[in-house]
């Protein structure tokens, strides 16, 4: 396996990391609900079969894009694609920063899920527990296949420089799993004190990035030569994009805030 | 007689093979469109105009990149910059409502 120590693939490796950290601990959560309301043998079957559908997804879909494709074109679609889900994750975290939104409890989340289970009723099919089993299966599959969009599109645009960048970021991914999976058999309960929406700010933050990044040097496919644009500076240009998006976001946060403050105001002398 | 019943129960047997073909396509076309929404959901989410706007963007820097009006490493940061100021604005249109 080849890789490369530089800005895009250190970005890579931490952007795919913590985004995995916090879409394993919100799956985390539904896991332990079933297993410890319903029973670990079909919860466990289910997760799995989910985790091995999500690692063919990754498997298929890099290994199929990675030669349809030019590489200019590619990261023109990646970058679009990253730009558009990184600015979900942001809008979102900025919003629950600036108290637009509630923030995700994942305690609260525990408890909803132990409750449906309990009310679920009993039905057994090949074995297992249908309702332990689906929901288990979903839980993982659809909290996974963020992760599985984040390696496949990250792992694609430095396939050029890493040649198994999927599988540098697939190496993020079962890092980040597997330090939750330890985190929560040592907290026996959901991870509720995991600071979920600052790790979503950084990762919408980092998807932006690149985003904007790969995005930019993909126009380059309309170009007559359809090479990639060139950054100044090249891969150094990251960190300057990174530190716009961060200091742009956090004083989005900052402006809310006070056009919140401002309105309450209103409303209160009002009255 | 038996000619004629035996000619109903074909035409009854053909509106049959039709319905159930009608239904038949009626329940692709909503694996098609349930498909395509959960896409829709997964990719874009609530936020439309975030979407649109950076489309906007990037479709400015394609036709200044085949114009070659600019040169790249000077395309490049405008572009950019252009991206982010998008992003920001639609971000707050679509807060502006929530702030209310």
């Amino acid at each position: 396996m080849m890789f490369t120590f530089d800005p895009s693939t250190v970005g890579l490796v931490t952007a795919v990391f913590i985004a995995s950290v916090v879409e394993c601990v919100e799956a985390f959560t539904i896991v332990l609900a079933m297993g410890l309301t319903r029973g670990w043998k079909s919860t466990i079957v289910g997760s799995v079969l989910a985790l091995v559908v999500l690692g063919l997804v990754v498997a298929i879909t890099g290994a199929s894009l990675r030669t349809v494709i030019s590489q200019s074109l590619l990261k023109l679609v990646v970058g679009f694609l990253l730009l558009v889900f990184g600015l979900q994750w942001l809008r979102k975290s900025i919003l629950r920063s600036s108290g637009l939104k509630t923030v995700n409890d994942q305690a609260s989340i525990f408890r909803r899920e132990q409750n449906n289970a309990r009310e679920a009723a009993d039905e057994e099919r090949l074995g297992l527990d249908w309702f332990a089993f689906v929901v288990s299966f979903k839980g993982v599959f659809l909290e996974g296949l963020e992760v599985v969009f984040i390696v496949v599109t990250f792992g694609l645009s430095t396939s050029a420089k890493n040649h198994d960048g999927i599988m540098v970021a697939s190496m993020g991914a079962l890092a980040a799993g597997i330090v939750v999976l330890i985190a929560g058999i040592i907290a026996k309960g959901p991870l509720s004190s995991v600071p979920e929406n600052t790790l979503k700010f950084a990762v919408g933050v980092l998807l932006c990035t690149f985003g904007t990044f790969w995005g930019t040097e993909g126009l380059g496919f309309f170009a007559p030569t359809e090479a990639s644009l060139e950054w100044p500076g090249n891969d150094w240009a990251l960190l300057m994009i990174l530190v716009a998006w961060a200091v742009m976001s956090i004083a989005c946060v900052n402006l809310l805030r006070k056009a919140i403050k401002k309105v309450l105001g209103a409303a209160g002398s009002a009255t | 007689m038996r000619v004629g019943v035996q000619h109903l129960l074909n035409r009854f047997g053909q509106h049959e093979d039709s319905r159930i073909d009608e239904i038949r396509k009626e329940n692709e076309m909503k694996y098609v469109l349930g498909f395509l929404r959960f896409w829709y959901d997964f990719i874009i989410g609530d936020s439309w105009q975030t979407a649109a706007g950076v489309a906007g963007i990037f479709a400015c820097g394609a036709w200044l990149a085949h114009a070659q009006i600019l040169p790249g490493e000077l395309l490049a940061p405008i572009v950019g910059v252009g991206i982010m100021s998008v992003a920001i604005l639609s971000l707050f249109l679509s807060t502006k409502s929530d702030v209310k």
